[in-house]
Order: structure tokens, then C-alpha cells, then sequence
């Protein structure tokens, strides 16, 4: 195509757009964030998933997976729809929730997590994603561009709201790049 | 007949609203010159504590340099945040470059915007020394400056005062000869808990004969609350990509004062081309187009300023071609040549001790011994900084990397993927619960990471130029870039090695724990800098330089061109200070020539 093809090309595109968007149309390769285009959830998920899972089932298996007895509920019923309305975690849920019922009156829960959830090829996806999301805010899920390799993957943080909570941040006594880390100077001596 | 496009006149107009081109048209406005600055990108939205920034960085996957400003930025490399294929990674989804090894990739980015790369920019603002101005003639490489140091001290102290340095001005004197006439305007940024650590171990420890001496690092950030108007420094270490506060220096403040003063600024105007008198080489329309509609419009005035980056520049006059075949500028054929970056050896290790990291700026003391000497004949200088966030640099830590935004080129092995990160310790290694807790706590308050930025010597082969068949979205040409860093910067990244593994064995690393090399390319540029130099490069005789000594095309003398692009050598220095002393010192040969 040669240059003045392109150009009235994008000239179509623009005046096509404008109808349906809100900002300023763009030719095509000038981008918005589309992080988000990414992102699986569906807008309403499945009332059977969330439903059927106790939300304070939800905190305790996360404490053990975390090592964080201090978990916040409105947190916890955040992270759990975004694993609910995630189409590569949604149906694992249950799964995961089923069994740690049955360990969770075991003498040694984490000992028992470890070797039933955690070395389960099947149970230890969702459990994973469960750490990440107090200890990050953020999913780690596959490569779109290279889904089945392992090594690759991007983070997804659909409850962008809690990126400054992230559990690794207070265990760090640091805190998230982007919010406020204390008055000048602080960074000169260690934390309190 | 009516003209389909507007023309008007202004004294100067200035492509570019970054470090040189906020600079010089806030300088000439302040002096009632009327003055009209194109950007090509867009400006960002600021208000309420740039609220929509910051959601936007929280929102982002990649929480890359671009992250914040998606949909802000004319075409750039690395504009996405979404996964590119590795063809596309490393700014190929805008330079032209061929696939190859990391040492032979052009691995600097840029933000085009109102306010340009100044929003993500780290604040580090070192003076070049008095060596790195006369390269041929004490070392017998490179090329010589056709100004020295001296003429540009003034100019140093001019520019550290309009952008606010926090700095020790006892320490900073007479480093390498670097005299300063004037103190900094504000007392340093204090060291941080793992630099003090650093200074007591290295105390009294040289490498090769040269002592290491580990000094607070000069950078435009607050220090003191109020200092033209901004708060003090409050370490949301988030400088790259963006500050929250406006406590760091950035060119949008001399691009809002500009305004102040009575220049007017056109955003989403991208410029693609200059015309010139064939004869005179004088340019007489600067031709640009807005985002939203492909008509072209054009502005004249008596004086034209390129700062739009050492890539940008150049692409343009090499566009430029309607009137002269080599583009506007060029009877040198230099325009394009002498790329040079500060390619970049990034090493890490864990500490005996704690150093709590990722509290503070991302840097706030380095290595100045290293950046001058008689080695210079032989092999790169080099200026070496001490991170404050972990390993965050190298591998994404704490969370570890997301491979597939911007930035990655792949064609060397990654070693040590995902180390100390919360993937490796929770899928690679199997933690959870309080054993993961202790780990993150034991592990990660012991991260430490040093990187050299390594001079290279300018060689004509490493060039930007333009690729006619591949367009950008607005059907503009890309810049196709040829590059590789040659033996002089392998020794010096050999050297800066040497100084690291000292630097951990000091600070009580087990061996078994330090990791010197990211690839499996010891003496290879590990990451680009962020400094794009010497594709527009200053000297006295017109045939073998494109710009005068006062930033003047020698071939269009109503062309200013300014920016790192102009440096006939790169130094081991953070360009940006010495971009805005020559920014305004040019504003004053530029008031000077409209005035006569």
C-alpha cells in the first residue's frame, strides 16, 4: 500500500470511529491501554460460582496460603470474583474449595495444603493465583501471544483498586512503587 | 486564490517539548520572543494529583516506562502495553532494526509528548568532566568537542538552578576537574539505609589502583519544600515512570511557564518535513499535520529549533529531502551517525545483611571514580549507581518479570529468570504460607543491585536513517537504526564486572549468590540507558560536523538544533544536564542572532 493509501485509510478509520467513541479517534496503532482487552472476566459471572463459596471458607484457606493471619473481608470478596469471573480459574474454584473443606480440620492444615493442594497439578493453579492476588493485587495468567508456554505469562491486575495493599509491600515494610512511602528522607534509615 | 493551510509568523518556532525544547522556549519567551512549540504527541492530563495517571499505571501489565501515558504518545518505540511478539519487542514496533543479539540492538526509548521523556526520566543530572570534552586530543579517540568545559560551567549552573538539583556541593566539587562556580540550589537527597552500608564496606577498597568512593547523587528532585513551588522528595519510588507529586523535575514546568510567558503550543502536531531555500539552506516552512486530520498545515519563522531526541531530529532532516536529496543540513553526511548510548552492565546479589529496599528514590548514591583516567585511551569510562529497589531492575522483583511488554529482546539467554521473585518462590520452588512469608522477608530485604553506565566511542557506522517503505500510523517513515556496541564499551563493561563482584564480596554476598552476568554475554550491553547521543554532532568545520558551537546547523543558519544528539562524545554522564545547559546557552545565541 503506498503512503497516500495509507493515509486516506486511516482518514476512514478515524471518521468511522468518531461516531462511537467517547475520546478522539486514532489511527489505527496509536493505542489506549488495552490491558483490559485482555482481560477474560465477564461482566456478570456465573451466580453458582461465588454463591456456593463462603467467603470466610475463602479467608481461611487464604491465610494458610499466605502466611498472613490479618486478611481483610471486603479484600478477600474482591479477589474472590475476580478469580470467579476469570475464565482460565473460574470452574478450578469449587474444585479447590471442596477439597480444602475436607483438610481444613486436619491437625497440620499447611502440611496437609502443601501436599494435597500444592502438589496437585490441577488444585495448585487456582491456590497460586490465590497468593499472588494478597501478595500483588495482581493474577499471573498466560501469554495470549504464547499461551502454552509457562515461562511467559503477563500480570493482570482486575482489582486495580488494591494494588497499594499488596501484602508483599507490609511484609517488605516498604510499600507500592506509585504511593506514598513516608515523610523525606525515611529511606536513610531502616524501618520501624 | 484562498491558501488551504494557515501560515504564520512567529521569531522561533520549536519542534519537541522535552529537555531542550522547554528550556529554550521558556528562556526566549521570558525575553517577550514569540515563540510557537510543536509537539507531536499529546498532553497529559495533570490534575488532581494526576489521578488518571496514576490509576492508569495501577491498571497497567507491564508497568513499563510507557504505562502511564498510553494513548498520550505519538508514534514510539515501546507505545503498547499489551504483549508484543519478540519482533516487535525492544522498540521494533517502531525502529527498523534487525533481529540480533542485545549488544547489537538500539535498546533506549523516549515518550513523545508534551513534556517528552522528561515525565519518566530517573532525575539524575551529572556535569560531564573536562576530559570528556577533548577526547582526541588527551586520549587519542573519539572526537573533540569544539567547546570546553569551562564554556559550558556557566551554563551547568544556570541549569541547575532553573531545574531544581538536590545535591552535595562539597562532594560534587572538582570531581575529574569538574570545578562548580556555584553551589547546588538545594542540600542532596540523603543516602539511603543500603547506600550507608554500601560507603562503610567499600571504605578504603580500590579496584586497579583507582580508590572507590561511593557519593551522593546529584538529581533534580526536591529537597526542599517549596523550591519553585513543589513538595519535597516523599520516596513513592516511582520516579521511573512517573512522579506523583511533581517533587522531581520534569520539562513540562518550563513548558507551563513558557506558556506563562506568552508562547503557544500546538500538541498532536507532528512535524514532517522542513522546507528549505535550495540555495541559502535557510528553512522557510516547517510542514506538520495534527492527529486527527491528514491535511497539512505549516508555520514559518525566522529561527527553526529541532528538540525532538537524537532520533527524532535527525529522521526529520533526512525527511526533509524535497529540496536537498540528503536532507536539510547534511552536506556533512553526518546527519544519523554517531548513535551512541550508555549501554548498561546490571549485576545483583543478595547481602549479609538487611538493606530494605524498594523505600526511597530509585538511586540516590553511585560511583564517580571510574569516569575519567588514562585507561580512557584503551577502553570506556563508566559511572556506576547503586539501586534502591531490590532487583526490581533486572527481573521485576518482587514480582517478577512480565517478559512480554515493551523493552525485551530475547535473542540472548536471560539468566537467572524470575530469581528471588514471588515466581520463583511460589511456582518454582513450592512456598506457601509462613515459610513464603519468611522467605519474602529473609530474601528480599537482602536484594542489592548495582549497574555501570559505560561510555561508548562514536563510530559512523551506527546510525539512525529512515526506512521509506515502513510508515507509522500517521504514514510517516520510521527510523531504521543500524548499531552495535563496539570493543572500547565490552572493556570498560568488563571493568564495571570487576567492580561489582568487589562491590558484593564487600557487602557479605556468598558467592553462590551473586549474580554478575544477566546473559550469557558477559561483556554485553545488559539495557540502554535511555540516551540517545551524537547523530546531530557539534564541531567547527562544516564539513565534518552538523552543527556549530553554538548548536547551529552549519548548513541552514536559521536551524538550531539541540538535545544529546549534538555531544560529539557520550562521556560516562547522564546527558540531561548537559542538554539543558547547551539548551540555554543556544537560547542565547539565538536572541543574539534575532536581535542583529
Amino acid at each position: 500500500m503506498n503512503r497516500r493509501d495509507f493515509i486516506s485509510a486511516a482518514v476512514v478509520s478515524i471518521t468511522s470511529l468518531n461516531s462511537s467513541c467517547e475520546q478522539i479517534a486514532l489511527p489505527e496503532g496509536i493505542q489506549r491501554d488495552s490491558a483490559s482487552t485482555h482481560d477474560k472476566s465477564a461482566a456478570n459471572p456465573p451466580p453458582s460460582v461465588v454463591a456456593d463459596i463462603q467467603l470466610d471458607e475463602f479467608i481461611e484457606l487464604s491465610q494458610y496460603l499466605t502466611g498472613e493471619s490479618k486478611l481483610d473481608a471486603e479484600m478477600g470478596a474482591d479477589y474472590l470474583q475476580v478469580l470467579a469471573s476469570h475464565s482460565e480459574f473460574a470452574a478450578l474454584i469449587p474444585r479447590l474449595m471442596t477439597k480444602y473443606r475436607q483438610i481444613r480440620k486436619q491437625h497440620d492444615v499447611e502440611a496437609a495444603i502443601k501436599s494435597e493442594i500444592m502438589a496437585d497439578a490441577i488444585l495448585r493453579i487456582p491456590a497460586e493465583q490465590i497468593i499472588y492476588l494478597w501478595y500483588l493485587a495482581a493474577l499471573y495468567v498466560s501469554n495470549p501471544l504464547d499461551p502454552t508456554n509457562s515461562a511467559t505469562g503477563i500480570w493482570q491486575y482486575n482489582a486495580p483498586q488494591h494494588y497499594k495493599d499488596g501484602l508483599v509491600w507490609s511484609v517488605l515494610r516498604a510499600h507500592a512503587p506509585m504511593s506514598y512511602g513516608g515523610p523525606f528522607g525515611y529511606w536513610k534509615d531502616p524501618p520501624k | 486564490m484562498k491558501e488551504a493551510t494557515v501560515a504564520q509568523r512567529y521569531d522561533v518556532i520549536v519542534i519537541g517539548t522535552g529537555a531542550a525544547g522547554a528550556l529554550v522556549a521558556y528562556s526566549l519567551a521570558k525575553k517577550k520572543v514569540k515563540v510557537l512549540l510543536l509537539e507531536a504527541g499529546d498532553a497529559a492530563p495533570d490534575e488532581r494529583y494526576r489521578e488518571s495517571l496514576v490509576r492508569q499505571y495501577e491498571k497497567s501489565s507491564s508497568k513499563a516506562q510507557v504505562a502511564p501515558y498510553i494513548g498520550f504518545v505519538a508514534p514510539q518505540p515501546n507505545s503498547s502495553d499489551s504483549p508484543q511478539p519478540a519482533n516487535r519487542q525492544a522498540g521494533r514496533d517502531y525502529y527498523v532494526e534487525k533481529n540480533g543479539t542485545r549488544s547489537k540492538l538500539f535498546l533506549s526509548f523516549y515518550q513523545r509528548m508534551v513534556g517528552g521523556a522528561m515525565w519518566h526520566w530517573q532525575g539524575i543530572v551529572i556535569r560531564m568532566v573536562p576530559n570528556d570534552f577533548k577526547m582526541k586530543t588527551k586520549y587519542g579517540v573519539g572526537r573533540d568537542w569544539p567547546i570546553a568545559y569551562s564554556d559550558l560551567e556557566p551554563w551547568y549552573v544556570e541549569a541547575e538552578h532553573e531545574m531544581g538539583v538536590a545535591g552535595d556541593s562539597v562532594e560534587a566539587d572538582n570531581v575529574h576537574g569538574a570545578f562548580r562556580s556555584k553551589a547546588f540550589p538545594m542540600p542532596e537527597i540523603p543516602l539511603s539505609y543500603g547506600d550507608r552500608l554500601f560507603r562503610k564496606a567499600l571504605a578504603k577498597t580500590s579496584l586497579r589502583g583507582i580508590p572507590i568512593q561511593i557519593t551522593s547523587t546529584p538529581q533534580a528532585r526536591n529537597s526542599i519544600g517549596g523550591y519553585d513551588g513543589r513538595p519535597a522528595c516523599e520516596g513513592y519510588s516511582s520516579c521511573v515512570p512517573l512522579c506523583p507529586t511533581r517533587a522531581k523535575y520534569e520539562s513540562l514546568f518550563h513548558i507551563e511557564k513558557a506558556l506563562r510567558y506568552g508562547a503557544e503550543l500546538r500538541a498532536k502536531s507532528i512535524v514532517t518535513r522542513l522546507e528549505v531555500d535550495p540555495v541559502s539552506g535557510t528553512v522557510t516552512r516547517v510542514v506538520y499535520r495534527r492527529w486527527e486530520s491528514a491535511n497539512e498545515e505549516s508555520a514559518s519563522a525566522r529561527i527553526v529549533v529541532l528538540a525532538a531526541n537524537g532520533i527524532e531530529n535527525p529522521k526529520l532532516l533526512l525527511l526533509s529531502n524535497q529540496q536537498q536529496s540528503a536532507g536539510v543540513a547534511n552536506s556533512s553526511g553526518l546527519v544519523g551517525r554517531f548513535l551512541m548510548d550508555h549501554p548498561l552492565k546490571v549485576s545483583y546479589a543478595l547481602s549479609r545483611e538487611p538493606v530494605f529496599p524498594f523505600r526511597g528514590p530509585p538511586s540516590t548514591a553511585g560511583i564517580e571514580s571510574f569516569r575519567d583516567g588514562g585507561f580512557r585511551s584503551e577502553r570506556g569510562a563508566f559511572r556506576t549507581s547503586i539501586r534502591n529497589d531490590g532487583w526490581s531492575f533486572a527481573n521485576g522483583s518482587p514480582r517478577g518479570k512480565d517478559l512480554t511488554a515493551g523493552g525485551e529482546a530475547n535473542e540472548n539467554m536471560m539468566l537467572g529468570l524470575n530469581e528471588g521473585t514471588l515466581l520463583e518462590f511460589v511456582r518454582t520452588d513450592g512456598y506457601i504460607g509462613k515459610q513464603l512469608k519468611e522467605r519474602v522477608t529473609h530474601d528480599m530485604t537482602r536484594q542489592i543491585l548495582v549497574y555501570s553506565a559505560v561510555e561508548m566511542l562514536p563510530d559512523p557506522e551506527n546510525r539512525i536513517s529512515v526506512d521509506w517503505q515502513q510508515l507509522d500510523p500517521f504514514g510517516i517513515p520510521r527510523p531504521m537504526i543500524q548499531f552495535g556496541i563496539n570493543d572500547y564499551a565490552r572493556k570498560g563493561l568488563a571493568w564495571a564486572s570487576e567492580l561489582h563482584k568487589l562491590m558484593f564480596l564487600s557487602m557479605g554476598a556468598r558467592p553462590e549468590d551473586i549474580r554478575l552476568d544477566l546473559t550469557d554475554d558477559p561483556t554485553g550491553q545488559d539495557f540502554g540507558s535511555g540516551h540517545i547521543m551524537g547523530t546531530t554532532v557539534m564541531g567547527e568545520t562544516p564539513a565534518d560536523s552538523v552543527v556549530d558551537r553554538e548548536c547551529r546547523a552549519h548548513h541552514a543558519n536559521n536551524l538550531f538544533i539541540l538535545g544529546s544528539g549534538v555531544f560529539p562524545t557520550g562521556s560516562a554522564a547522564n546527558p540531561t544536564l548537559t542538554i539543558a545547559a547547551l539548551a540555554l546557552r543556544a537560547a542565547d545565541s539565538i536572541r543574539k542572532q534575532l536581535s542583529s
